[in-house]
């Protein structure tokens, strides 16, 4: 736990972008909320592992996630009940599903479904709410750190080390 | 803080192919073990019993498995092999497996065997319980073959009245008690209305009126006096009525007494046709000589068989729709839905498999076609051929399995036909074998709706050679061993019919009247011997009582007279009872008989 602690602190105080940051956090959600064994999972480590963001902060992220994701299998259930039994979906679905991979993928479980559309759907609020959760803790940070000489020290010290 | 980050990783697409790779090897270094591991645990589910494999290789690029040496194991019998198939070897179609589909277009079925002894027990699945475990097949076996003929040791008449309840005994303890219970009711009644205290009573009342007749004085008590007179004659009367009553109802008690004391005569009759047919044997009727050697084993094969059937037919099902179906997941209780995509398929199908079968000890090649879990999808009935010809056992074989469940109802049928067939000795019962002999064998079985059975067998059998068996030796098995070894050829035809439950079979053969014919002299004479034996400990057994049964009906009849007597004695009384017996000639009383009024 206290290294996870780390691992995002290391993280915020990085020289990472906070959209990176913000990413790593999102895809972290999608693989911690749907079911890990599932085909879509693979695409977005892929996708994820191509794309420049924080990793730590990604299975940190999966971590917390997969947790809640226990609480949250009954709304997912609910939700991808609800999609996948909709009748103004079922010749949308009937099509969609005629794809073999989304079948493979598990897509038409209504867990998967929940889960998957949950978290997608999260995802662009919960980017932007990062984003600034990201942008307000560094500005609060780097305040404290100007007021503290030691600290403001230690900081061109290790700015220094990196650069050379 | 900020930073210019590159969007892409380029070193991320390395670890991803790393790991992917890293999956990749693990599936082919331990995917044919998990998949036999999961043939075993699920094969075994399914069946209910042990399932082996010995190896399986997949072939991704071919998209084919390879299975060597697969056994299941009986349920029934832990030390026996059920089915054993030496190599199976399939292609998948990948296209449908990623539907979570099983389809197989061509799949070799080779050195398939039935019943082999296992080199080890196997684990027995789950414990049974009691009420779950299948009937024994001795259950299943009415009778032994030859039992019957074994039954010529009759049973000793002692031993089945013991064993038995006599209808004669039940009756005339009925009767007895009914009996005793009339006897009763006309004690009490010829106690309470006809004793010899109230005829002393009405006699004391005559010898009062007649002293009391001798003293009149006056009209008055002349007057008082005939009034008792007639009263008294009234109680009389009434009595007598009450008798008149009595020896009615008496004779109605009478007359039902001695019909159920004639009835009863006659059961031991109806106890002896009873105990004679249950326990004597008659030629001439039931299903024959041949029927009862041959439907004991027959019907224990047919419900081995029918056990099997109902094991395999419930994974060919009949439901085409496919319904939005629960399934249970291990996070959650998620369900899968399934869609009515616009051309449905079931999820497993084996268009077509050759098979080389191991059976009567000789090779036989067949195929079949058309294996699916959804027949009325897929729109084609389960075939299966097999056939084999001039070997050592015989000239020609083939059968031919076809279950349709494509529609409303299941239609399975079984045909098949066996040409010179040299079979090995097979025994009859406890006293011969036929021990050589060449038969043609055709039949053919439907069966409506996965319970009605309808099909027959004709079993011609050729150059036959019977012979007896040590054990008994005594004159009736001699007589069926000679007679038996005398048979050279002889058909047998059998008829089945029914649910699966309750089935009968209809067995002919021209055996059996060579077979009756030969045992009906000796046979004749000890059931004569056995039936006297059992006629007389009947009558021992029921004389007894039927004989108390009839003196209890004799002592009603004594009733009569005790009636006849007391109907005698109120009878006198009320003669006695009248008004000149017993008052006096009353003064001027003869003058006014003979007044007349002139007019």
């Amino acid at each position: 736990m206290l290294s996870q602690i780390i691992k995002i602190l290391k993280a915020l105080n990085s020289n990472e972008a906070p959209w990176q940051i913000s990413l790593g956090i999102i895809f972290g959600s999608i693989l911690g909320l749907t079911p890990l064994l599932s085909l879509h999972n693979l695409a977005v480590l892929f996708i994820a592992l191509l794309i420049h963001l924080n990793i730590s902060i990604m299975l940190v992220s999966m971590a917390l996630f997969s947790i809640a994701a226990f609480a949250l299998d009954p709304l997912f259930h609910q939700a991808g009940l609800a999609l996948l039994t909709a009748p103004g979906l079922q010749s949308f679905w009937v099509q969609f599903f005629s794809c073999p991979v989304f079948l493979l993928g598990n897509l038409n479980n209504t867990i998967v479904m929940g889960s998957l559309t949950v978290s997608l759907v999260a995802a662009a609020p919960l980017f932007v709410l990062c984003n600034r959760l990201v942008v307000k803790y560094r500005d609060v940070y780097n305040t404290f750190i100007g007021k503290v000489p030691l600290l403001k020290f230690l900081k061109v010290l290790d700015t220094y080390e990196k650069v050379s | 803080m900020k930073s210019s980050a590159k969007i892409i990783r380029i070193q991320g697409l390395l670890v991803f192919a790393v790991v992917a790779g890293l999956i990749a090897g693990f599936l082919v270094l331990f995917m044919d073990g998990m998949i036999k591991d999961g043939v075993e645990d699920g094969g075994s589910r399914i069946l209910k019993s042990q399932v082996d494999v010995a190896s399986l290789a997949t072939s991704i690029g071919d998209q084919a498995i390879d299975i060597s040496g697969l056994e299941i194991a009986n349920a029934d019998k832990l030390d026996e092999n059920i089915l054993e198939i030496g190599r199976i070897r399939f292609d998948i179609d990948a296209g449908r497996a990623f539907s979570k589909k099983v389809w197989v277009d061509d799949m070799r079925l080779e050195d398939i065997r039935f019943n082999q002894k296992r080199k080890t027990p196997a684990q027995p699945y789950r414990k049974v319980r009691p009420e779950e475990q299948p009937p024994k097949e001795t259950e299943t076996q009415p009778s032994k073959p030859f039992e019957f003929l074994e039954g010529l040791q009759f049973k000793s008449p002692r031993d089945i009245l013991q064993s038995e309840t006599l209808e004669t005994l039940e009756a005339v303890k009925q009767s007895r008690e009914d009996l005793e219970t009339l006897k009763t009711k006309w004690e009490t009644n010829i106690r309470e209305q006809l004793s010899q205290d109230s005829l002393k009573q009405f006699k004391a009342r005559i010898e009062s009126l007649r002293s009391k007749g001798k003293n009149l004085k006056d009209l008055a008590a002349i007057q008082s006096a005939a009034a008792e007179i007639k009263a008294l004659r009234n109680d009389i009367q009434t009595r007598l009525n009450t008798i008149k009553n009595f020896k009615s109802d008496l004779e109605k008690d009478i007359r039902r007494a001695q019909n159920t004391a004639a009835n009863l005569k006659n059961l031991p009759q109806k106890d002896f046709d009873r105990l004679k047919r249950k326990y004597s044997l008659d030629l001439k009727g039931g299903s024959g000589l041949v029927g009862q050697m041959v439907s004991g084993p027959l019907k224990t094969k047919i419900d081995k068989a029918w056990r099997m059937y109902r094991k395999i037919s419930p994974h060919l099902k009949s439901d085409s729709t496919p319904e939005p179906e629960e399934e249970e997941r291990e996070r959650s209780q998620g369900r899968t839905i399934k869609f009515n995509v616009e051309r449905p398929s079931p999820d497993f199908l084996i268009r077509h498999a050759k098979l080389s079968i191991r059976a009567f000890d000789q090779d036989l090649e067949g195929r079949f076609e058309d294996l699916s879990d959804q027949p009325k999808i897929h729109g084609k009935p389960f075939v299966l051929n097999l056939s084999g010809k001039d070997n050592a056992k015989f000239k020609q074989f083939s059968l031919k399995v076809v279950m349709d469940r494509t529609g409303p109802q299941a239609q399975d049928l079984l045909e098949t036909r066996m040409d010179a067939f040299k079979f090995d000795a097979m025994e009859i019962g406890r006293l011969a074998t036929l021990d050589k002999g060449l038969a043609n064998i055709t039949g053919r079985l439907k069966i409506g709706d996965e319970k009605n059975l309808k099909g027959h067998v004709t079993i011609q059998v050729q150059d036959a050679s019977f012979a007896g068996r040590n054990g008994k030796d005594d004159e009736i098995t001699r007589l069926i061993q000679k007679v038996l070894r005398s048979v050279n050829h002889f058909y047998l035809k059998v008829g089945l019919s029914g649910t699966a439950d309750h089935y009968s079979l209809k067995i002919d053969s021209d055996l059996d009247a060579i077979l009756t014919k030969a045992v009906r002299n000796i046979f004749d004479e000890k059931v004569k011997s056995f039936e006297a034996d059992l006629k007389k400990s009947i009558g021992a057994s029921t004389g007894l009582p039927l004989s108390e049964t009839q003196d209890l009906v004799a002592g009603l009849k004594d009733y009569r007279k005790i009636l006849k007597g007391s109907e005698s004695d109120y009878n006198n009384l009320l003669r006695q009872a009248t008004e000149k017996a017993l008052l006096k000639k009353v003064p001027g009383g003869g003058l006014l008989d003979k007044f007349k009024l002139p007019f």
